[in-house]
């Protein structure tokens, strides 16, 4: 009788564990091409562009080489060992030149798995200040660099990391010091696999202010991406597994967050840019995680990918009260594969990947 | 003892087949907005647009208006003005206009809608669920005139219509019951009960069988190919026409959606499928207000030769709305760069292409 008890309530949690997941996982066989204008890769890169972070002038920072073998190398291609870590900088309004490597501070040769990116500019100096998710074989780092555009180097500002900093995904700048940062699972190693399996709640998002890190939401299972809004006073993280973005309020100086608003996307999102012009949000998806975990373990695989913009229409205190979803961009993995973000800059868009391309495309329709 | 073990086969492959029914009808799938270039609705139709038959050489696209089934509940649709109107690509800031029917016929519910050209004149082919479907000639400039209704018992549950002749064509029957418990069973466990019938002028006969639900049915220009939407396969599945009118299977091409009617580009060979969530459907059947998702999807053949065109062929997304332009979506036409776009119950839309993702 007991034993029927104990096994009736393992089936029930394993359905229900079943069905979550399968949600996000994605039915789609195929993706489908939607092109909002002429669209090109940008050459030289091929090995991922996760992360793309742009100035208000149109240069895009772009954070490649992302090694995924330290995070379970028995499930991901061998392949990954190989990568780079590299950050290369594209300019939109020089368009049709090629994407160019950035030389790295010496401590980060040879030691640089990059992330998430952002950056800040310094109004009156011009100065602009990266901040770089990196998964160091040590452990779990934040690096601030200042890139200095004449020899089109980064030198290291400041190397942070912390015991709460277990599995770092992307990274938001406040000021010169300090940064939010979103953790995407417990655990680095293959025992992370366990965290979506079991619905476990091990994750925290995080606030360093330049000497202490907290938690400022704690219990989740996958806080991915984060961006702020334009007047700073609203914080976006996508939850990927819940195919969601969440809108959080912020109380500036103590960088408390509370949930606001929650959009269901209907698709595993990876990265949200906030458009600092409009306030739309553009958000690199990907239509079937099936798909893409297969892609991971062997990258000749092709993954579909998706863009998708987010168009506020409330008021200004709360412009998501209402909001449109539009798709302006779809492929089926032959020009990028795995899209994980869509930065958008005067018409242009340039989409990056976990492991593959990047494409540039202009929107005309 | 053993009857234990029947009851939960049965019970095992009746949860399966439901299952599959609640994936159908695809609470899962998900569909945001994007338009080719500037879109707007088609005065003046409310009341769907689920047919569209074009003349390309005319750049006329007449458009079958009024669909209802029998379980409908929402009055806006119940009551709502069976027609066929006529659009002008020639004239594209124009709105649609209603054709005015001439002779001893009253339609009741319009489905599909083909049309066949030849010196004489053209002829519209109309799906009508009245028992009966129709074929209408069209008399210049703003009529239609009846020419004559065609019944046969194997029209069942007439779904489209492709004319392949000026008084031969082809039928989808999407089940083999029209209505009732029987339909209903159908639908649920997603038996295949589906056909195509070709009438040669005199007499039908099936072509096809055994397909889960038979919706649209077009053909290629030279007439060589028959295309069907396989709704439940969420395929299209090319067939080759032989001398005799009998269909001979030759590719299926997977979509990974589920598709309405089909059109067939003349100049370049694409195939354009009107796709959909059939949930939003059966919503609207019962709140004709509700916005139901619509997109429509590109076939483009890339290598084949004569026997089989689209031996290989990519598949792009050329057209997208979360309902508040287009709700869902059943048919499409193009014409140039623009293209026309019809919903089951609602609305029409216009769209110019400003990138045709060539």
């Amino acid at each position: 009788m007991f034993l029927k008890t104990v096994a009736f309530i393992l089936l029930a949690f394993l359905v229900q564990r079943a069905w979550k997941l399968s949600l996000g996982f994605g039915t789609s066989d195929v993706g489908y091409i939607n092109r909002p204008g002429p669209c090109r890769n940008v050459a030289p890169i091929e090995t991922g562009s996760e992360d793309i972070a742009v100035t208000s002038n149109g240069l895009a920072f772009i954070s490649s080489g992302m090694q995924l073998s330290d995070m379970c190398s028995s499930a991901v291609d061998a392949r990954f060992s190989q990568f780079v870590g590299r950050i290369y900088v594209f300019d939109f309004q020089n368009s049709k030149q090629d994407a160019v490597e950035v030389s790295l501070p010496k401590e980060l040769q040879y030691n640089f798995s990059p992330h998430g990116i952002d950056l800040l500019e310094d109004s009156e100096t011009g100065e602009i200040l990266l901040f770089v998710v990196n998964h160091r074989k040590i452990g779990e780092f934040v690096e601030i660099l200042s890139y200095q555009p004449e020899s089109r180097s980064l030198s290291m500002v400041r190397s942070v990391t912390h015991e709460l900093f277990t599995s770092l995904n992307d990274v938001l700048a406040i000021d010169r010091n300090s940064f939010l940062v979103s953790n995407d699972a417990y655990f680095r190693s293959c025992w992370r696999i366990l965290e979506p399996l079991l619905g476990l709640r091990w994750c925290n998002f995080i606030y360093f202010d330049g000497t202490v890190g907290q938690s400022i939401i704690e219990n989740g299972h996958d806080f991915n991406s984060v961006a702020l809004s334009r007047n700073g006073k609203q914080v976006y993280l996508t939850r990927p597994s819940e195919m969601k973005l969440e809108i959080y309020n912020r109380s500036k100086g103590t960088e408390t967050l509370k949930l606001h608003q929650s959009i269901n996307v209907g698709m595993a999102v990876d990265n949200v840019f906030s458009d600092q012009s409009t306030g739309d949000l553009w958000l690199g998806s990907h239509p079937s995680l099936a798909l893409l975990t297969k892609h991971l373990s062997d990258i000749d695989l092709r993954a579909p990918s998706q863009v998708i913009r987010i168009q506020p229409l409330g008021p200004q205190n709360d412009p998501f009260n209402t909001y449109k979803l539009f798709s302006p961009f779809g492929d089926d993995g032959e020009l990028v594969s795995g899209s994980s973000s869509a930065v958008h800059f005067k018409d242009k868009l340039l989409i990056g990947t976990v492991a593959h391309k990047v494409a540039y495309c202009e929107v005309q329709s | 003892m053993w009857w234990k073990i029947i009851i939960l086969g049965i019970s095992v492959v009746l949860a399966w087949r439901i299952l599959g029914f609640v994936y159908f009808m695809g609470p899962h799938r998900t569909i945001h907005t994007h338009w080719p270039g500037p879109c707007r609705n088609l005065a003046p139709i409310r009341s769907g647009a689920e047919g569209i038959a074009l003349s390309s050489l005319q750049g006329l696209a007449f458009i079958s208006s009024g669909y209802k089934t029998a379980d409908v509940t929402d009055e806006r649709i119940k009551n709502s003005l069976a027609r066929v109107f006529l659009f002008d690509f020639n004239k594209p800031d124009g709105d649609a206009k209603e054709l005015e029917l001439i002779g001893d016929v009253r339609l009741a519910s319009p489905h599909g809608i083909s049309l066949w050209e030849d010196k004489e004149g053209i002829q519209i082919f109309l799906v009508d669920h009245r028992l009966t479907e129709d074929t209408i000639e069209i008399e210049p400039p703003l009529s239609l005139r009846h020419t004559r209704t065609i019944y046969n018992p194997l029209f069942a549950n007439l779904n489209d219509v492709i004319a392949t002749g000026d008084s031969s064509f082809y039928v989808t029957n999407a089940a083999s019951v029209r209505d009732g418990p029987l339909l209903t069973i159908s639908f649920l466990l997603q038996l295949s009960t589906g056909s195509v019938v070709y009438y040669d002028g005199v007499t039908a006969r099936q072509v096809a069988g055994n397909g889960k639900i038979l919706n649209g049915i077009t053909s290629s220009s030279d007439g060589r190919f028959i295309f069907v939407s396989y709704m439940v396969d969420e395929a299209i599945v090319v067939f080759r026409r032989e001398g005799d009118g009998s269909l001979m299977r030759v590719q299926t091409i997977s979509l990974s959606a589920i598709l309405d009617n089909l059109f067939y580009d003349p100049a370049t060979g694409d195939l354009l499928a009107s796709c959909g969530i059939p949930i939003g459907f059966f919503t609207m059947i019962t709140d004709y207000g509700h916005k139901a998702p619509s997109n429509l999807l590109r076939i483009r053949p890339l290598s084949g030769g004569r026997d089989n065109p689209f031996e290989t062929y990519n598949i792009v997304e050329l057209f997208a709305d979360d309902g508040y332009l287009l709700s869902v979506s059943s048919s499409a036409a193009l014409f140039q760069d623009k293209l026309l776009l019809g919903s089951v119950l609602e609305k029409a839309a216009l769209c110019e292409i400003r990138y045709a993702n060539d």
